[in-house]
């Protein structure tokens, strides 16, 4: 309930107001709060999708009662999300969110502004904002970390969209790094969309640790870069691997003794063993166990663990043509 | 009793004279300070992109109003709204010019990428320079002549009432 009450202090005070007003059950099942011009303030949660009416209830369809957002309030929104600072935020406003205090983030939506080559520069008439409300999941990779101090070398997460993988990754992040299971240990984060360890004015808003350095906003293959030659890690955690700049990335960070954990999108054990990137991730021996993430249900529920070094030989039979 | 009151008539004027100084002084000042204060946040903006409301109230100083409308945005305002009250309502020594240049300069600031940003404090401190610049030629022209008029018209009052 405080995590919403923290997200839509966010908000200009009529708005904020009228949302601290709904019920508390309410508040504690809310995920999200979209804001668009013109049309009914929605709440979305365990319930579905609902508008907000004026007496504080949600109702499925758009009643006469219901709260509607003029342009101006959300332009007012989009300022006080930007802290008045809009020229701050640019980047990640060019690259769709924002984020706020205690990790929220607000996915912002408008009309791009692109250069002559369709590089988007800025965004102007903002239609639509959507609050998430951060949630996180303490806890949540204990058994993984289990695993981790059973087998040395490094571990790459893989899931579908949704699985959680950010989620398990920023709290073994905390785990590792804040000394609760075994020693502290110095961990780098390289952190280019700015989730695991939602940084805003210099300070992580997500529990990540008291022994973590989070490189922001930096691509992944400059920062692994920077981490190695500046930080000297124990462990590299990045999000999401998918270009050849990052693979080399790990490659240098391996030879250098780095021990890595990563996440990759994989919908299953097929793609692990068909997606060029991830092939070549194995290839590098920078990891030794691989986490198979569900899909939907709990976040970071860890569907199998599976050997690296099985999975590499399975690709090289694969190639040879030993297994069709 | 005529005297005191003659003498005291004198030495009002002479302070008049005085203050009238001090005012066109401090009005120069303050353009000069409110000039620097644009190109120092200018410089601080290009460099890091910071933010706005620290970028204010570190570079504030004696600019007052700069704290009010930081106080008041933290306190759930709108900058623009919470901008034109600090300038409204601010004892400093600004002319009707310079408070509705100010006023003006406020539903920009934070709102656009980090180019329109320099763009805008450029344009402001050079118009701020522009008004300090005037207010010196008049504070040149006028200050000698201050302190002489409320002696003579002190003196010229004394007279009168003696």
């Amino acid at each position: 309930m405080k995590r919403f009450e923290g997200a839509v202090s966010a908000l200009s005070p009529p708005l904020r107001d009228r949302l601290l007003r709904v019920k508390t059950n309410i508040k504690r099942e809310t995920y999200e709060v979209r804001l668009r011009a013109g049309q009914p303030l929605v709440l979305f949660g365990r319930y579905g999708s609902c508008a907000l009416l004026e007496d504080g209830t949600l109702s499925d369809v758009p009643a006469q009662n219901c709260v509607r957002l003029a342009s101006s309030d959300l332009q007012d929104c989009f300022q006080r999300l930007c802290a008045y600072s809009v020229h701050s935020f640019q980047s990640e406003i060019v690259s769709g969110f924002i984020t706020l205090q205690n990790g929220h983030r607000a996915g912002v939506c408008g009309t791009a502004v692109t250069d002559a080559n369709g590089k988007i520069m800025s965004l102007r008439n903002v239609s639509s904002l959507n609050l998430r409300i951060a949630r996180e999941a303490p806890g949540c990779a204990l058994p993984l970390l289990e695993q981790l101090k059973a087998v040395p070398g490094g571990l790459l997460i893989a899931g579908p969209p949704g699985g959680g993988k950010t989620t398990l990754l920023r709290d073994l992040i905390r785990l590792l790094a804040g000394g609760s299971e075994g020693p502290a240990q110095k961990v780098c984060v390289a952190d280019a969309r700015q989730e695991l360890a939602a940084v805003r004015d210099g300070t992580a808003q997500n529990d990540v640790g008291w022994n973590t350095d989070v490189l922001t906003g930096y691509p992944t293959a400059a920062a692994i870069e920077i981490a190695l030659r500046t930080l000297s890690p124990q462990v590299m955690v990045c999000d999401e691997l998918v270009t050849d700049d990052e693979l080399e990335a790990v490659r240098s960070g391996v030879n250098a003794g780095v021990r890595f954990i990563a996440s990759v999108h994989a919908a299953g054990r097929d793609d692990l063993l068909t997606r060029r990137v991830i092939c070549a991730l194995l290839e590098t021996e920078a990891f030794s166990s691989v986490a198979l993430l569900k899909s939907g249900g709990q976040p970071g529920r860890v569907e199998t663990m599976m050997d690296a070094k099985e999975l590499r030989d399975e690709i090289y039979a694969r190639r040879v043509g030993l297994v069709f | 009793m005529k005297y005191m009151l003659a003498v005291s008539v004198w030495c009002f004027s002479v302070l008049a004279g005085l203050w009238m100084r001090r005012r066109l002084r401090a009005r120069w000042k303050t353009l000069a300070a409110l000039a620097t204060f644009f190109e120092t946040i200018r410089l601080r903006m290009e460099y890091a992109a910071l933010p706005l409301l620290p970028l204010l109230e570190e570079n504030a100083g004696d600019l007052t109003f700069l704290t009010r409308c930081c106080a008041a945005v933290r306190a759930g305002e709108s900058f623009s709204a919470a901008w034109s009250a600090a300038i409204r309502e601010t004892t400093l020594p600004l002319d009707k010019d310079a408070r509705d240049d100010l006023c003006a300069l406020g539903a920009l600031l934070g709102t656009t990428d980090l180019n329109g940003q320099l763009q805008i404090l450029h344009r402001a401190g050079r118009t701020m320079e522009d008004l300090a610049q005037r207010a010196r030629s008049r504070y040149e022209k006028y200050a000698p002549v201050c302190n002489g008029c409320g002696i003579f018209a002190g003196f010229a009052l004394f007279v009168f009432m003696t």
